[in-house]
């Protein structure tokens, strides 16, 4: 019992902190992603080498593999983005990128053993130390998208165009949350190594990518408590609907449509949890 | 020394001369009109101006300076503002936000300050939210300050708009036709508006402004330019303008010989 | 020498299945401006289409092929109508439209995997294993087959799009949608066009690719190189699309066959990216600049 417990909690944790690297990329700074499972998997690999081969222990690898996550960011963001890619564009390139990644790992032997994957990796993904980290990541991401960081990438999301010409650096902009999205998704594929000790090139895929934007569709664009409550429940949904499990993804897909169709802002509208509250707060404070 | 020169001016697209051979300049304070009829290149010399299209021929020097060697953003920062003529705000923020980001477009502080909440990022964002809402008192625009700015009315979105672009204290503002779409009672109150912001500034801000409502453009602006095909057709004061034939047949076209 | 022959050869074959996603992606690219998502798989319903009717009904390939097609542009058509018009209508921005288009992406491919089954299965044809030999090159029947009838089919498109009123319509749409309808265009009936022949083309180029490879029901990822096509040959043009799509083909098999058949895959995306960096309106493209 309590180890299915703390396997649901692990799987949440890691889904949480995977889903506040896209909410940055793509909830607030508008940067429409399907290839972020290669920035998982960046982290995973670079952690894991790290553990295995360098004696690096469960937090710093974890954050080594974020910043390795983040650099690929940075090489790859540059140049398309001074581009001024367009959204769908940057959509499928992202997905090419994954795709990359996939296979340069593949054919890498040495030290990863190319496409047969690395197993026996430390489970050093325990429940509560996941989930704490995971929520040190929500707060974190909360408090940088009330930043003016965030208020320009939310600018940037809204009216590019208008925001450059009021002396926005569109370009640094997105390649640095770029990179900070990347960071956080590198630490989720750590994380997501060290719980089920195995990993290959082919375990970040398409899905994988199309559920962290799923839970950042569904929590709605714009909110960070939003996605975050839609990435618990995502990851909860095979195993509080076991009958649901193998239509899991045929669910989300019309659940995708639907949103998009009837209450595209997502669950929260681009809310926050609390704002509700804050905004009646106020009313009675100017209403005195 | 003027504070905008625009020497010789010719953007070219492809085969299309948007803009051939313009010559404007203006002072620190001036306010200036630029009108003409449709597809002039009104807009296309503020998309010049401001970075976004790049010059084919001449050379806009704004502050002595050569704008063609700055990005956009960096114009901006170097003093130039504008507007809109399909109104761009930031519509799924507040009213206050989007005064906010003209006030710091670029960020005061780092991105682990940013991420850890630490006290002085706190402190400097209280600042920004008290000098965004001083803007909006001062356009009289407080009472929407947590609007979303979407939702508002056509004519507040106007103003706010404009109450964003003053927020860079720019030296040079462009407008481009902010009355678009306004009544008649909404245009006497626009006049108002852009006569107290050009008067009460910090920066001797100049004015351009591109409008179709003439009366705008007749009452507030002290040297009138008029474009037709991407050429100066004409400058001068009010007065002179509206009296002039060529003007009057750009915009109305000739006479017929029938009406004698 | 003859090996280089017969790789342009597959290179074009390929490059043919290439070209005709991408004109079906690039007619809805240059109209509406958005990337239509679940085309991937409209492409793959019209195949399965084909193989059913072949294992089903028995049918003779020629059949086989339109009934695919008109499936495809079936399905296309009900995209339309139940996902992306009323989402137009509503002036839902682009992004939602696309994310809407994984959506039914992510429905249809998982709904395919778990009623068919995820695993590979070979065209029903033997049109696909027969060789013609013209000295020592050799050349599948099915190469012939799609080239010849994706030239056909480009041209009867071309011959729609510039000769007919219809595809009036739709030329004066790729400039704006919006005054073409103040026009007096009818713009329902020229969506429904351009979602049915960009459907016809899919199932013709799915059919086409499990004659030549296999049919499954992930093959619609394919259609992503359709992408990638469209941006060589230019974003938002026809032509472009047709020329991108060729050219594609023929780099993954000129790499595949000279440097690493691994980096078959890759080269694709490579190469959009450098496009996108260096000549970002590709080949032949317009650039669809923000209109301020």
């Amino acid at each position: 019992m309590y180890q299915y417990l703390s396997g649901i909690l692990t799987v949440i944790a890691i889904n949480i902190t995977a889903v506040c690297g896209l909410t940055i990329l793509t909830g607030f700074t508008g940067m429409f992603s399907l290839g972020h499972a290669g920035f998982m998997s960046l982290g995973a690999y670079a952690s894991v080498i790290a553990i295995k081969y360098w004696g690096f222990s469960f937090i710093p690898a974890m954050l080594f593999g974020g910043i390795v996550a983040a650099f690929f960011g940075l090489l790859v963001g540059y140049p398309t983005m001074k581009g001024r890619m367009r959204g769908d564009t940057f959509a499928i390139a992202m997905l090419g990128f994954s795709e990359t990644v996939r296979l340069a790992l593949s054919n890498i032997y040495p030290y990863i053993n190319g496409a047969l994957g690395i197993s026996g990796i430390p489970k050093y993904s325990e429940a509560w130390l996941v989930l704490l980290i995971a929520a040190v990541c929500v707060y974190l991401t909360f408090r940088y998208t009330k930043s003016k960081h965030g208020r320009i990438a939310l600018s940037i999301r809204d009216e590019e165009t208008a925001a450059e010409l009021i002396g926005v650096n569109v370009t640094r902009e997105k390649v640095k949350n770029f990179m900070i999205s990347g960071f956080f998704c590198g630490m989720a594929g750590c994380m997501y190594a060290c719980y089920y000790t195995f990993i290959t090139p082919n375990t970040f895929s398409a899905t994988t990518s199309n559920n962290i934007l799923a839970a950042v569709v569904f929590g709605g664009m714009g909110s960070v408590s939003g996605p975050t409550i839609a990435a618990i429940f995502l990851a909860m949904l095979p195993e509080v609907l076991r009958v649901v499990q193998k239509w899991r993804l045929v669910l989300y897909g019309a659940l995708m449509i639907l949103v998009m169709l009837f209450k595209p802002e997502g669950l929260m509208g681009g809310r926050e949890l609390f704002s509700g509250w804050k905004m009646r707060a106020k009313k009675r404070e100017a209403g005195k | 020394m003027s504070l905008l020169d625009i020497q010789n001016l010719t953007v070219q697209f492809g085969g299309l001369k948007a803009i051939s051979n313009v010559n404007l300049s203006l002072d620190a304070g001036q306010m200036v009109g630029l009108i003409g009829p449709n597809g002039a290149g009104k807009t296309t010399l503020f998309n010049a101006i401001t970075g976004v299209v790049p010059k084919t021929e001449g050379a806009i020097l704004f502050d002595g300076k050569d704008l063609s060697k700055y990005k956009p953003n960096q114009i901006a920062h170097l003093g130039i503002s504008r507007t809109f003529q399909n109104i761009r705000l930031f519509s799924k923020m507040t009213a206050e936000e989007n005064v906010a980001i003209g006030i710091n477009s670029i960020a005061d502080y780092g991105i682990i300050s940013a991420f850890l909440g630490l006290p002085d990022a706190r402190r400097k964002d209280r600042e920004t939210k008290k000098k965004a809402q001083e803007y909006l008192e001062r356009v009289n625009l407080l009472p929407y300050k947590d609007a979303i700015a979407g939702s508002l009315p056509y004519g507040i979105q106007r103003k706010l708009e404009i109450a964003r672009a003053i927020a860079t204290k720019p030296k040079l503002l462009l407008l481009d036709e902010p009355a678009a779409g306004m009544n008649n009672e909404e245009t006497l109150e626009l006049i108002d508006f852009i006569r107290n912001i050009h008067s009460d500034n910090e920066t001797n801000m100049a004015i351009i402004l591109i409008e179709h409502h003439l009366e705008v453009v007749m009452n507030l602006c002290s040297d009138i330019t008029v474009l037709n095909l991407g050429s100066v057709l004409k400058k001068g004061t009010p007065a002179e303008i509206q009296s002039d034939p060529a003007v009057i047949k750009a915009y109305i076209g000739e006479r017929r010989k029938s009406d004698g | 020498m003859t090996v280089f022959i017969q790789q342009v050869i597959t290179g074009l074959s390929i490059g043919s299945i290439y070209a005709l996603l991408a004109v079906g992606y690039a007619l809805i690219f240059s109209i509406y401006n958005f990337s239509n998502f679940a085309f991937g798989v409209i492409m793959m319903v019209g195949t399965f289409g084909a193989v059913y009717a072949i294992n089903l009904a028995g049918a003779p390939l020629p059949i086989a092929i339109i009934v695919g097609m008109i499936v495809a542009a079936g399905i296309s058509l009900l995209v339309e109508l139940s996902t992306y018009r009323p989402m137009r209508r509503k002036n839902s921005p682009r992004l939602y439209l696309m994310i809407a288009g994984i959506g039914v992406n992510m429905f249809v491919e998982n709904l395919a995997i778990q009623t068919i089954g995820s695993s590979v299965k070979p065209f029903p044809s033997n049109w696909g294993r027969i060789i013609l030999n013209i000295g020592n090159i050799s050349i599948a029947y099915a190469d012939i087959l799609s080239g010849g009838l994706s030239v056909v089919m480009l041209v009867c498109l071309w011959l729609f799009i510039y000769k007919t009123k219809i595809g009036l319509g739709i030329r004066a749409s790729a400039y704006d949608v919006n005054t073409t309808g103040l026009m007096g265009v009818n713009v329902d009936m020229v969506s429904l066009a351009v979602f049915a022949i960009s459907g016809l083309a899919a199932g013709l180029a799915g059919v086409f690719y499990g004659m030549k490879y296999t049919v499954y029901p992930s093959m619609g990822a394919v259609s992503n190189k359709a992408f990638v096509a469209s941006v060589i040959g230019g974003l938002g043009s026809l032509p472009g699309a047709v020329i991108g799509g060729l050219v594609l083909g023929l780099l993954e098999t000129m790499v595949s066959a000279y440097v690493s058949s691994k980096l078959r895959d890759m080269i694709a995306y490579l190469v959009m990216i450098l496009i996108l960096v260096f000549m970002p309106n590709g080949l032949l493209g317009k650039s669809v600049k923000d209109k301020l």
